[in-house]
């Protein structure tokens, strides 16, 4: 009895195998791997990043004056390291030392490395500042504005590498950066829920870097499921693109509601072309979404829905708009090289809309 | 060992299992899919082994036990598609024009059947009648000693032969 289950279980078991592009695509794949280990990465911040690029691209008889060239700027470098925003050594740490990392890294790999490293570096300033009690909009906005910009070339390396057929190695990339992110994530989360820290600020940024983790494993999705056909969970997706569809829907009945009069207020008017300006967005996020996209695809389905909810804010300011007609001079130069003409400035009338009760959105129209 | 050696061996160890790996991966996750990934992951893994210089003793163990331990993280991860419901769904396993219909039919009640015990027995039996690994074998991938892989073995043909009727 034991041994007629036994055949049945090695017959069943024969008819399983791997085709033959099964077995060499994974080959091939084993053999990418191990070619890419054969050059070990290093941090940016670790010295043989520095001694491998320098060995690798610098010409032998040049080596040494570019580690004089290193050494010498290491003192004020150095100690601009721990700067905090705000600090006056901060300025040297962003706009040199950072900026120096970026020479060295020329590889799409070694650029979304470093990129990653310089996300984590903001987060955790923000961190220090939160736990200071030295954090404020400001600060959070231009921290924002910098991860956004290392977010981009991260983005970018893994789309490069992507291309170059080396898909295991942008979903490796993608997933890195998005584990930093998870990380800083649940620590802001902390310092916001923690009495010590209070701060509205923390918590937008915890948002926003839940927003930009979640861009990230989507993105990271697409290339799985680009490269190994298989079906995987988009749910997040499909629940932010309703969200979106939803948030348009229920504006737009309240812009329907409010135009049932003869005529059609202004607050309606803008309402009306902001949420056109969400259809778009929500249109240009669909598309993405065909395209596999899935991270592109996340941040404009979240951008509609921001919009829609602008849209909605812009309505609701409706009767208590003042109108504001403020003149403001605005030169408009014309080339001295091509044009005899002088320099003209004209005064143009700038019309702000101001909400001064319930208003939560500012316009501005010519 | 030089980094070239290494490769050689490691791509020699890749073409002896992967028949094997893949085979075991499948019937374990019943995807495919997800086959293919695990078992691919799987030598990924046991490449860095290979290249930390790490000493193996047991290279084709190695490649099992992680395979292993990259399944149950999957079944941690989530909750498997039932071989039943890939079954009623047309899922063909095999080549289905070397077969005939009727040993097909009694091939699919015996992969029902294994699908149908637990994790810990399926593991134990597929590593002995699919792949024909001996229970001194078995122990050593499933970290066991071979007489508690022997019981195992019992228990879970006790099991199959409950389900199949036999």
């Amino acid at each position: 009895m034991t041994i007629k289950l036994e055949d049945k279980m090695l017959k069943l078991g024969q008819s399983i195998d791997l085709t033959f592009d099964e077995r060499e695509a994974i080959r091939a794949r084993l053999l990418s791997k191990i070619a890419r280990s054969e050059r070990k990465i290093f941090s940016p911040f670790s010295p043989m990043f520095y001694w491998q690029s320098i060995s690798m691209y610098v010409k032998p008889q040049y080596v040494s004056v570019a580690l004089l060239v290193i050494l010498i700027g290491g003192g004020v470098s150095f100690a601009a390291e721990n700067a905090l925003p705000g600090e006056p050594l901060y300025q040297v740490k962003t706009s040199v030392n950072e900026n120096v990392l970026g020479l060295f890294a020329f590889t799409p790999q070694s650029k979304a490395q470093l990129h990653t490293e310089l996300v984590v570096r903001r987060l955790e300033e923000v961190e220090k500042l939160a736990i200071a009690g030295k954090l404020d909009a400001t600060t959070t906005a231009a921290a924002e504005v910098k991860i956004d910009s290392n977010l981009a070339v991260i983005k970018d390396s893994v789309k490069q590498l992507e291309n170059s057929n080396n898909s295991a190695a942008a979903a490796d990339t993608s997933s890195k950066a998005e584990s930093s992110l998870k990380v800083h994530e649940a620590i802001l989360d902390t310092l916001a829920s923690s009495t010590t820290a209070v701060n509205s600020a923390v918590q937008d940024m915890a948002k926003n870097v839940n927003i930009q983790a979640t861009a990230l494993s989507l993105d990271r999705a697409g290339i799985d499921s680009r490269s190994s056909s298989s079906t995987l969970s988009i749910n997040a997706l499909i629940t932010q693109q309703s969200v979106a569809q939803d948030a348009i829907g229920s504006v737009q009945d309240e812009v329907n509601a409010s135009t049932t009069g003869t005529s059609t207020p202004k607050s309606v008017v803008n309402a009306k072309a902001k949420l056109a300006e969400a259809f778009d967005i929500l249109k240009q996020g669909g598309e993405k979404f065909n395209a596999k996209d899935y991270g592109e695809a996340f941040l404009l389905f979240k951008k509609a829905e921001k919009t829609a909810l602008d849209a909605r804010a812009v309505l609701q300011a409706g009767d208590v708009v003042e109108e504001i007609v403020i003149p403001v001079e605005i030169p408009v130069a014309t080339s001295t090289a091509t044009s005899t003409e002088a320099s003209v400035a004209t005064t143009t009338p700038l019309v702000i809309s101001i909400a001064t009760s319930t208003a939560t959105s500012t316009e501005v129209s010519e | 060992m030089s980094k070239e050696e290494k490769k050689q061996a490691f791509i020699a160890l890749y073409d002896s299992l992967s028949s094997a790996i893949f085979r075991h991966c499948f019937f374990r996750l019943s995807s495919r899919e997800r086959a293919l990934e695990i078992s691919q992951e799987a030598f990924m893994k046991v490449w860095e082994y290979f290249d930390k210089g790490t000493d193996i003793k047991n290279p084709s163990a190695l490649v099992y036990r992680v395979a292993n331990n990259l399944i149950v993280d999957e079944y941690r991860r989530k909750k498997m598609v039932s071989l039943d419901l890939l079954q009623e769904e047309g899922f063909d396993v095999g080549d289905g024009e070397q077969e005939k219909v009727m040993e097909r039919m009694e091939l699919d009640k015996v992969r029902i059947a294994v699908s149908k015990i637990p994790e810990k027995y399926r593991q134990v039996v597929t590593l002995r009648f699919v792949e024909g690994l001996s229970p001194k074998e078995i122990g050593v991938i499933v970290n066991r000693t071979e007489n508690a892989v022997s019981v195992q073995l019992n228990r879970a043909i006790k099991m199959l032969q409950d389900i199949l009727h036999i």
